[in-house]
């Protein structure tokens, strides 16, 4: 697919991938068989028409089609999001060559944070993010708490780091909040120029003059390239 | 404005759909409607939490009806200038400030991570803020943007075409009371802030500019705009004071001001300033 050797991060990554694939389809289609069951005895029972138990085996049958369609599409070579991921900066087997390089010897490791030259990697179920370091311009740790209609807690609040690059493609990675301070510590030390942090004048700053922000960015970037001593 | 200068654009003059008796009937029927539905709703569904979705939807389709009511009945900016003969208060601003939204949440394509639902979003355009204030100086009126349907509140639009904009827009500004600025980098922009800097004494002019503590880089980009054709200067945005705009006094020294709410006096003393200054030259000479 991308030209790598076998074995090599980015097929670990994409083995990875596709497992998550995999095991989301099945779990998505026993639920779907189970809607499916559900409206056939639905259909057997007397009291309730027929109207509800013909609409949950349709809606089983469409959504059939629709977990068999997206996991193909998830495993072909043209529309797998490694490639999608890879295509964002060339040619994905030359790319993936390039992130190969840079995490020579090195495992993947799921739901972390992983860096290796100029490449950011992160994978976990069905998610899968490639970022060269150069094209993201912000990153930010968020908490995000899990509530029934915005008041009842169902489950622990969770954590997710957000990097957004120039493109406004913004990662969202889940990660555990033992992770957290470390992965944003990584990252400032491979890359400083970013903006780190979150605060509405960030906020507005980005939505309102995106352009600035990134040039920003930018300008930080080539001053701190041009305070490193050479050689 | 968008650029109206470059000489593929070539837009005639168009009106926006406008009738006051259609836009009072909106109003009035729209309370009514909305009860009605509610009404309805309460009939046919017994789960509240499908009521207060409901309340909140209706509540929110008539006000939108009201918004609507209101902007077909928004006057003309000629038939304004018509009734009311006092020098006009100018608002010149890029034709994208009409429409930018303000959102509580950066925007960018998510990949991956919790979905946390569409992020708030409210206009951006302080045109509301400074509206009835403006009113009191003079008519408030401005450029409308070619092909709208319907015009804005805020000032009156003035529908011109653009062959014709830029001598309308001179001939404005050279009899105003006062002008609103909102400087950008934009081709006709440019044009009218030189025109502002030919023509308008600075006393005259109420510049709004994004505010330095939630907006420092569009701040920045304002400030050398402002600095290099109005040769006005305004202080960097790590020492000036949360504001939205700036009048100027007769030492042409910026005096910042914050937009409050509704009742916020803030534009007193601009009023105040341009009301001393009387009549301008030019409008007393015509």
């Amino acid at each position: 697919m991308t030209g790598a050797t076998q074995g090599s991060f980015v097929d670990q990554m994409r083995e990875r991938v596709d497992q998550g694939t995999r095991q989301s389809a099945l779990l998505w289609g026993f639920l779907d068989v189970l809607l499916g069951v559900w409206g056939i005895s639905i259909l057997g029972t007397s009291g309730s028409g027929p109207a509800l138990g013909v609409a949950m085996i349709a809606g089983a049958v469409v959504g059939m089609v629709f977990i068999v369609r997206w996991t193909k599409g998830r495993l072909s070579p043209a529309a797998h999001p490694l490639v999608t991921q890879l295509l964002a900066y060339g040619d994905p087997a030359v790319v993936a060559a390039a992130v190969n390089a840079a995490f020579a010897g090195r495992q993947f490791v799921p739901r972390q944070l992983l860096l290796a030259g100029n490449w950011l990697c992160y994978a976990r179920g069905t998610q899968v993010m490639i970022r060269h370091l150069d094209a993201l311009v912000w990153a930010y740790g968020r908490r995000i708490k899990h509530r029934l209609n915005a008041v009842i807690p169902y489950r622990p609040a969770t954590h997710e780091l957000a990097l957004f690059d120039r493109t406004h493609r913004v990662a969202m990675l889940p990660i555990p909040a033992r992770d957290e301070n470390a992965a944003l510590q990584m990252l400032a030390q491979a890359a400083p120029w970013l903006v780190f942090g979150y605060s509405d004048m960030l906020n507005n700053t980005w939505n309102a003059d995106n352009a600035s922000f990134i040039a920003a960015v930018d300008a930080r970037h080539a001053e701190i390239l041009g305070a490193k001593p050479q050689g | 404005m968008d650029s109206p200068v470059t000489e593929t654009r070539n837009r005639p003059a168009t009106a926006p759909r406008r009738s006051k008796f259609l836009g009072t009937a909106l109003i009035v029927a729209a309370p009514f409607l909305a009860i009605a539905a509610f009404l309805i709703l309460l009939a046919f569904i017994a789960d509240y939490r499908f009521l207060i979705l409901g309340a909140v939807l209706l509540v929110g389709g008539a006000g939108k009806l009201i918004e609507t009511g209101r902007r077909m009945r928004a006057i003309d900016g000629w038939e304004l200038l018509q009734r009311d003969r006092r020098p006009p208060v100018v608002f010149l601003r890029p034709f994208a400030e009409d429409d930018r939204l303000t959102y509580d949440r950066p925007l960018g394509k998510q990949e991956g991570g919790t979905l946390t639902g569409r992020s708030s979003q409210k206009r951006a355009t302080r045109e509301p803020k400074i509206k009835s204030a403006m009113n009191r100086i003079g008519p408030f009126v401005a450029a409308g943007r070619p092909g709208e349907t319907l015009a804005p509140l805020g000032a009156a639009r003035l529908y011109v075409s653009d062959q014709q904009w830029q001598q309308t827009i001179g001939a404005l500004v050279r009899q105003a009371a006062a002008v609103v600025l909102e400087p950008e980098a934009s081709p006709s922009t440019i044009w009218e802030v030189d025109l502002v800097a030919a023509l308008v004494d600075p006393r005259r002019l109420l510049l709004l500019v994004p505010n330095p503590k939630l907006r420092p880089l569009g701040f920045e980009r304002v400030r050398v705009i402002v600095s290099e054709l109005l040769h006005l200067v305004l202080p960097t945005s790590d020492v000036c004071p949360p504001c939205d705009a700036f009048m100027f006094d007769e030492q042409r020294k910026p005096i910042p001001i914050l937009l409050g709410g509704w009742l916020a006096p803030a534009l007193e003393r601009f009023e105040q300033q341009v009301r001393e200054l009387g009549a301008p030259p030019k409008a007393s000479a015509a």
